[in-house]
């Protein structure tokens, strides 16, 4: 009964063929570990069929295929990829050297049937086996069994297929929001600060732990041509950086205004010293079309380059930081502002204090004083005191410059005139003394005009010396007017100047009016000066005027004169006048 | 926000340095400035316990990045232990375990540096 045994013999491999099947679909489908899946894939035909040699080929995702899984294989071939000229449709089983016309190296590794695992029109992957060793061909039996357990594969090579793609996004993903996490915390840091020092090291530190590099240099503009090293991370020494000697090369990078890989860089000087300096990127910190610094970082320490995604997440770094440091800046240049204002408040009280509070009372001398500051703080001093009960001192002075140093030369000058003023010399002794001490203190680009003259109130003569000072009026009744210019060269120029000194009479009814060129060359619209001239006709139209009204008549005319232009000056005036 | 602590220890020639609290950008120079005295001393035997460690960011990493050509040029390491997951995972997604040794404990980094 050969039929019946043939029969039986054939239903029985069928159910030894449908058992494998069975434990071949619930093994790949109880297991997570996708290369046991592959593993069983491989082996189960390999021991059903007694086959020595097999492989499974997945895509590596550059339009070829690679060894995922192999048995019997010699190990060195385990690491090819395959480019299929033609992806078969179906099983093929035929003599090695005829696989050639699908892969060329196929026919090398010895295979004689390839069995493509298809999903939806898509080969997932080819199962590659030797020869059975018995030396037989694939029976159809044995090839519609490849066929179905391909069918089973199917489905678990698609998803594994999705569950890796998954993978590269999370892990994308995973990064990009580790990226917008730096981003979000370094914007909170920096704007947090206003130390650019400190916004750099945040700044360093992000993109060095970000993009795993070791070198980041932040340089920052300060002035054309110049910048300033604001961090130096990674154990390097910025004296040490060939790139940061180098000013000439240093300038031509900064005039590049997008970020750059070394390699992006022409092959020139610039190129050959950034990569002495070990500096594989360079990203501008843009302000505006301006650029306001850089950041330079060495190379990754894994993947061996930058990216565009890389790029564009330093370049938004880059961004935050650049508004960082130019509010830090701002933020500097408001403080100094703030300073150099209280600075001129400090001068300017300096200034008032020491001006006389007001005029010693003395029968028949009407006697006033004025000082009108500019915003400036100019260095103008006046003073009247009496040193005896005869002698009455009147004083105008103009120290050059403006601000504290002016305030404080002329502290010197009022400190020296009331020290020496009672000491027994005359006034060019003293006048000279004066100078010695101001030549002394100060630069030879400060210097005072500097009137000085003792009424003797009495006699009614009134001696003086005029050190380069504009030279105060006296207008007598009679109409006559005098200049006081007798004296010598202005205060601080150079030792040991002799004065001269003057004497004039004074009587009842003359005005002397004191000044500095805050008034007499207080300037117009039309670049007109104020002069001597307006100041006499001032004093002829309002002799009747107390002289305190007085000043201040003359110091409104020149106000209104300069047509309530900001004054560049101080007005300074003091004016006597005898009843 | 919470603060960040770095406490030293030291262990034959091997400096531990445990971190506490918080490493972000704001308190990296916390622990630069701890680094850069290990390497003032010249001691280039270093391992980071994290374990008492609630969050670090990239700059936190950056830190590091600054100072290992530097340890290993002279013979040390940097050596990390004691990391729980949420630690872990900001230095495997940029690539740190690439670069630096992980160890579960700190006693397994101290085994490693005295088993040279």
């Amino acid at each position: 009964m050969p039929d019946i045994a043939q029969e039986r013999a054939t239903r029985q491999r069928g159910s030894v063929e449908l058992q494998s099947l069975f434990e071949l679909s619930r093994a790949i489908s109880s297991s997570r570990d996708f290369r046991h899946v592959l593993d069983v894939l491989l082996l189960t035909p390999m021991g059903r069929m007694l086959i020595s040699r097999g492989a499974i080929l997945l895509p590596n995702g550059h339009g070829r295929f690679a060894i995922a899984a192999a048995k019997g294989v010699p190990h060195e071939w385990q690491q090819q990829v395959f480019a299929f000229q033609k992806l078969p449709r179906h099983i093929v089983a035929a003599p090695a050297e005829d696989l050639r016309h699908y892969a060329a190296r196929l026919p090398e590794l010895g295979f004689n049937l390839l069995c493509p695992i298809y999903f939806d029109d898509r080969c997932l992957g080819v199962l590659a086996l030797g020869n059975k060793l018995d030396g037989s061909f694939y029976s159809k039996n044995e090839l519609e069994y490849l066929q179905a357990l391909a069918n089973i594969a199917a489905p678990v090579l698609e998803n594994n297929r999705h569950l890796h793609a998954l993978e590269v996004v999370n892990k994308q993903l995973d990064r990009k929001i580790q990226e917008l996490q730096t981003l979000f915390e370094i914007g909170n840091e920096l704007n947090s600060t206003l130390d650019k020092k400190t916004i750099a090291d945040s700044l360093c530190f992000a993109i060095m732990g970000e993009m795993m590099v070791q070198h980041c240099v932040v340089l920052l503009m300060q002035a054309p041509g110049e910048y300033e090293v604001l961090a130096c991370k990674g154990q390097l020494n910025p004296k040490e950086v060939p790139l940061l000697q180098q000013a000439d090369l240093m300038h031509q990078l900064l005039q590049l205004q997008r970020p750059l890989r070394l390699q992006d860089i022409p092959e020139s000087g610039l190129r050959s010293v950034l990569k002495a300096s070990h500096l594989n990127l360079y990203i501008p910190l843009m302000n505006q079309d301006e650029v306001k610094g850089a950041v330079l970082l060495g190379k990754r320490f894994i993947q061996s380059d930058y990216s565009d995604n890389d790029l564009q997440f330093l370049s938004t770094l880059a961004n935050a930081a650049t508004i960082s440091l130019e509010n830090a800046r701002l933020f500097q240049e408001a403080l100094e502002k703030q300073r150099m204002d209280e600075e001129l408040a400090i001068a300017r009280d300096i200034q008032q204090r020491l001006l006389p509070a007001s005029p010693p009372e003395l029968p028949g001398f009407d006697l006033a004083g004025l000082n009108w500051p500019s915003k400036q703080v100019g260095g103008d001093y006046y003073d009247f005191f009496l040193i005896d009960s005869n002698r009455l001192l009147l004083a105008i002075g103009d120290v050059s410059g403006k601000g504290v140093p002016a305030s404080l030369l002329m502290a010197n000058l009022q400190a020296s005139l009331r020290a020496l003023i009672y000491a027994d010399m005359p006034l060019t002794k003293i006048v000279a003394r004066i100078n010695d001490i101001i030549h002394e203190n100060t630069a030879i680009d400060k210097f005072i005009t500097f009137f000085v003259a003792i009424i003797d109130i009495r006699n009614r003569a009134l001696t003086f010396v005029n050190a380069g000072h504009n030279p105060p009026i006296l207008i007598h009744q009679s109409g006559e007017v005098v200049f006081l210019e007798t004296g010598g060269l202005l205060l601080g120029m150079m030792p040991n100047v002799v004065y001269e000194e003057e004497t004039v009479p004074l009587a009842s009814g003359d005005w002397l009016i004191l000044y500095t060129d805050g008034v007499s060359e207080a300037m117009n619209a039309e670049d007109e000066e104020f002069t001597e001239k307006r100041i006499l006709q001032a004093v002829h139209k309002h002799a009747d005027l107390s002289a305190a009204e007085l000043v201040e008549v003359i110091a409104r005319e020149v106000i209104d004169f300069t047509n309530n232009a900001p004054q560049a000056d101080d007005i300074t005036l003091v004016a006597l006048h005898l009843d | 926000m919470d603060g960040f602590e770095v406490q030293r220890k030291i262990s034959n020639d091997v400096v531990i340095l445990n971190l506490k609290g918080y490493l972000d950008a704001h308190t990296a120079p916390q622990l630069e400035k701890a680094l850069q005295t290990c390497i003032d001393q010249k001691e280039y035997k270093i391992i980071i316990n994290f374990e008492n460690l609630s969050y670090i960011s990239s700059a936190g990493l950056g830190v590091f990045m600054g100072f290992i050509e530097e340890i290993r040029q002279h013979g040390g390491d940097l050596k990390f232990s004691n990391m729980n997951p949420k630690i872990f995972r900001v230095f495997d997604l940029l690539g740190f375990p690439n670069l630096f040794e992980i160890f579960d404990d700190e006693r397994d980094a101290l085994n490693k540096f005295n088993s040279k």
